[in-house]
């Protein structure tokens, strides 16, 4: 396993779960992900998308064991807060601080039904409408951060 | 690429050689590139007329497939054609790579998007291969095929500033979307697994990226 710079290690730290609007968050995708600066559909999951968090590293400490890959980036104002469907479900939105042991800046950007929390274990609570409609509204806050092969790649 | 408008009728047979339908050649080499002058083409219902011998021309951003039939009139057209809006005609090989890769799919390794992903069903496999059979028939090629990050595999066509993004759920639900790039505006579709519904789909695609 690589060596990961000091300042990704949590080593006991609490999580901060203030998001500023403007803070970027990161996303490693797989190269056929890109095309030039165009980002497919399918680079962008839910629920619980992970991401790093610009306030606590780099973009490329997501390349580190994925050379060659890409990392996409978007604000955390650009999160579609809220989605109704049929006028009558609701599901919000929100980036949330999860630290992992080894990756300090890891978040992930949660998803909840009328407030109940949709992970992989009830993913159907999520409609593929409502699935499809989100993540493509997301993915036009997408930007590239670090395009597929390039020397920041490594 | 200019945008398909009209194409003047010609006999298919004074036109170009054609390409015969029960050539031994699966993947027969590049059919001659007939003039935009061949056909005449219907913008919005897709469809073309064309005579005689079985054919694949490309036509600006179209291709046509007519349908092997002697005329019975001489001076009259034949075969309606359906007119799929993409580049030349189906080719065997790649198609068959196409729906060879849709199986591939399943023997990817959880996480193969360096998270979390699911490797897509077997389910989803059997749904979007279906899919790509009816693509296959109308003739209207694939951008992309993919496996999704949400579990699944997804299926795009492209033009332009448009796209539709067809999407096999792990639990056989089948979603299209529709998006426009440019102006940020998208519309979305329930599909059933059924061929019927995967035509209908085809249609509304082809119609969307060419309106």
């Amino acid at each position: 396993m690589s060596d990961i710079p000091s300042g990704m290690m949590t080593n006991g730290r609490a999580s901060d779960p203030i998001f500023d609007d403007n803070e970027n968050l990161f996303r490693r995708v797989k190269p056929e992900h890109v095309e030039l600066q165009r980002i497919e559909l399918d680079a962008i999951p839910l629920p619980d998308m992970s991401v790093n968090r610009e306030k606590y590293g780099p973009p490329e400490w997501l390349l580190i064991e994925h050379a060659g890959w890409g990392v996409v980036e978007f604000r955390a104002g650009d999160i579609p807060p809220e989605l109704v469907q049929d006028g009558v479900t609701k599901y919000t939105f929100r980036p949330e601080h999860r630290p992992t042991k080894r990756n300090y800046p890891h978040s992930e950007v949660r998803a909840y039904r009328n407030g109940v929390h949709i992970d992989m274990k009830n993913a159907s609570m999520l409609s593929p409408d409502a699935h499809q409609r989100w993540r493509q509204k997301l993915l036009w806050k997408c930007k590239v951060a670090i395009p597929p092969g390039s020397a920041n790649s490594h | 690429m200019k945008d398909t408008t009209t194409i003047d009728v010609k006999r298919l047979s004074e036109a170009t050689p054609a390409w015969p339908a029960d050539s031994a050649d699966s993947s027969p080499t590049e059919p001659p590139d007939t003039s935009q002058d061949e056909y005449k083409l219907d913008k919005r219902s897709l469809r073309a007329r064309s005579i005689g011998k079985m054919a694949v021309f490309t036509a600006m951003s179209a291709s046509v497939c007519a349908a092997q039939s002697p005329p019975e009139d001489s001076t009259s057209t034949i075969e309606m054609v359906e007119l799929c809006g993409c580049h030349y005609g189906s080719r065997e090989q790649e198609w068959s790579n196409m729906l060879k890769g849709i199986d591939d799919l399943s023997s990817l390794s959880e996480g193969w998007n360096g998270y979390d992903a699911n490797v897509p069903t077997d389910l989803a496999a059997r749904n979007a291969r279906h899919f790509v059979e009816v693509m296959q028939y109308r003739s209207c090629p694939p951008a992309r095929i993919a496996p999704s990050a949400v579990g699944g595999i997804g299926i795009t066509r492209r033009r332009g500033h448009r796209k539709a993004y067809v999407e096999f759920f792990n639990d056989g639900f089948i979603n299209a979307l529709f998006a426009d790039d440019a102006i940020r505006v998208m519309h979305t579709k329930s599909v059933c697994p059924s061929p019927e519904d995967f035509e209908d789909l085809i249609q509304d695609i082809e119609e969307y990226l060419y309106e």
